[in-house]
């Protein structure tokens, strides 16, 4: 309630066919994640570890977890016009990571997704910034092994060109690797 | 409109008359088939636009280089007037071997005339407009693997590394097949600059700032937006020996222009973004001019079938 004793309108009143869009493609391709409605609504849950059209890279279970990144998505009352921001919540970034491109984390601990605004017209799937927020996952177990000294421009959705270096991590990380 | 069409129509345009690329690569190879056999020449090898792949139309000129052995000129490579001599040995060879009344190998060259630090051969006559020449330089080989280049005016040698450049253009090519293509499409706009600007400053600039791993509107929206940064940093030799490549570069004029191209590439790309692909190609017309194709002109009658959006996707869209 505000100060004038009015009750906020929320989004999905006001777009109500935009939420049963975002549930049954959130349902059918992130079953994990759990829909809250409190405030402005947001996702809880995991995201799965390998979503992508590709063979999981091996050993990628050992590098990342068996299970997905834990994740919060955070809608806002300007939905669907404004994307929902995507916050790690396992790992976190570090503090200093913020507001890094290398790192696509913006000054919130959110994940920085898309590079425009332009890009995001309001009509697309939040299914695709959930792919790219587990393409992100990918990226910075790499970045934190010193595989890799930054995360790719676009993601790894659809991008095959750091799948072979999973296995280089772990070696890295391994004890004793990563030396002459 | 398609844009991708649109811009493939357009390269068309920018891209040198494959006819003439033809005839000056058999130039080329007619000057090193020559000039290789030659007593005391280890190697012949093409440097400048044609050697990259990113010439602009018209061909009118090739660039040769010579690497010749050390032993046997000891003198070469020392300051004073063995640079004019070098100059003046590959004048003596082009003429007895290339020749327009004469030459033993083929009547090519009407003139050899030697420059700072080329001969320049005129194949076409030397008055007329845009003749055809062949600039052959003599160097010698360092054990680094850079060279020594002379020049006649400063009387002196000094090191260069244009082999670097093109390894440089041949790598990023690789990665994106539209590099050279779109370095074309960026010395072409240069014309447009109320300035100066030699062709090899849009080149380095290219291999600075142009990305290799998206479309080509996004990447000239990136490359307008870092060029018109480093610019202001300088445009230097990115093999690091010769230092500004332009001296007298007029870096505000192209800077102000870098600016106004950025806020139109912009434009282009959210129109684009927002399903207005006409809008966009007559943004991107704004910028490059009329050979860009322009969207067909609307008829005012009914629509002939139902307008399906698609929006864009994202999951392959730039990351902040």
């Amino acid at each position: 309630m505000n100060t004038n004793g009015e009750v906020p309108v929320s989004w999905w009143e006001c777009e109500p066919r935009r939420l049963a869009r975002d549930q049954h493609e959130v349902a059918k391709l992130f079953p994990e994640l759990t829909w809250c409605g409190e405030g402005a609504g947001r996702w809880e849950g995991r995201l799965p570890r390998w979503p992508f059209h590709r063979p999981e890279p091996t050993g990628l279970a050992e590098l990342v977890g068996q299970d997905g990144m834990p994740i919060r998505v955070q809608y806002g009352h300007a939905y669907p016009m404004v994307p929902p921001a995507i916050f790690p919540l396992d790992p976190k970034p570090e503090l200093i990571e913020y507001r890094q491109t290398r790192f696509h984390v913006m000054g919130d601990g959110s994940l920085c997704l898309l590079q425009d605004y332009s890009t995001w017209t309001g009509r697309q799937s939040v299914t695709e910034l959930l792919l790219k927020a587990a393409g992100w996952r990918v990226e910075y177990a790499l970045l934190k092994s010193g595989v890799i000294e930054s995360m790719t421009i676009n993601g790894i959705v659809n991008d095959a060109s750091r799948d072979h270096l999973v296995e280089q991590a772990l070696e890295e990380l391994s004890p004793g690797g990563g030396q002459a | 409109m398609d844009l991708t069409k649109a811009f493939d129509t357009f390269q068309q345009t920018v891209n040198a008359d494959i006819e003439q690329v033809r005839l000056a690569r058999e130039r080329r190879d007619a000057f090193k088939g020559a000039l290789k056999g030659e007593p005391g020449v280890l190697e012949v090898f093409g440097s400048g636009s044609l050697a990259r792949s990113t010439q602009l139309k018209p061909v009118h000129d090739v660039d040769l280089i010579m690497v010749f052995d050390a032993a046997a000129y000891p003198e070469w490579g020392q300051p004073g007037d063995s640079s004019a001599g070098a100059l003046e040995v590959v004048r003596e060879m082009v003429k007895r071997l290339l020749g327009d009344s004469g030459g033993t190998v083929e009547e090519l060259v009407r003139l050899a005339k030697p420059r700072d630090r080329a001969v320049k051969c005129f194949i076409d006559p030397p008055e007329q407009d845009d003749a055809f020449t062949v600039d052959v330089m003599p160097v010698l080989r360092q054990a680094d693997n850079t060279l020594l280049v002379p020049s006649k005016r400063k009387e002196c040698w000094s090191t260069a590394d244009p082999e670097y450049l093109i390894a440089q253009v041949k790598e990023r090519q690789e990665n994106w097949s539209y590099f050279r293509p779109t370095v074309r499409v960026l010395k072409l706009w240069r014309h447009g600059v109320p300035t100066k600007v030699k062709s090899l400053v849009m080149e380095v600039l290219a291999l600075k700032c142009l990305p290799t791993d998206t479309t080509r509107p996004q990447a000239l929206k990136a490359f307008f937006t870092a060029a018109a940064v480093e610019v202001n940093y300088g445009v230097v030799d990115p093999a690091g020996h010769c230092g500004v490549i332009q001296p007298d570069l007029d870096t505000e004029a192209l800077r102000t222009a870098l600016e106004s191209a950025r806020d139109i590439a912009e434009e282009a790309c959210a129109a684009a973004a927002d399903g207005d692909s006409d809008g966009a190609a007559l943004l991107w017309r704004e910028l490059f001019g009329d050979d860009l194709p322009a969207p067909e002109e609307k008829s005012s009658g009914t629509a002939a079938g139902s307008f399906l959006y698609v929006p864009r996707p994202v999951v392959d869209a730039p990351q902040g």
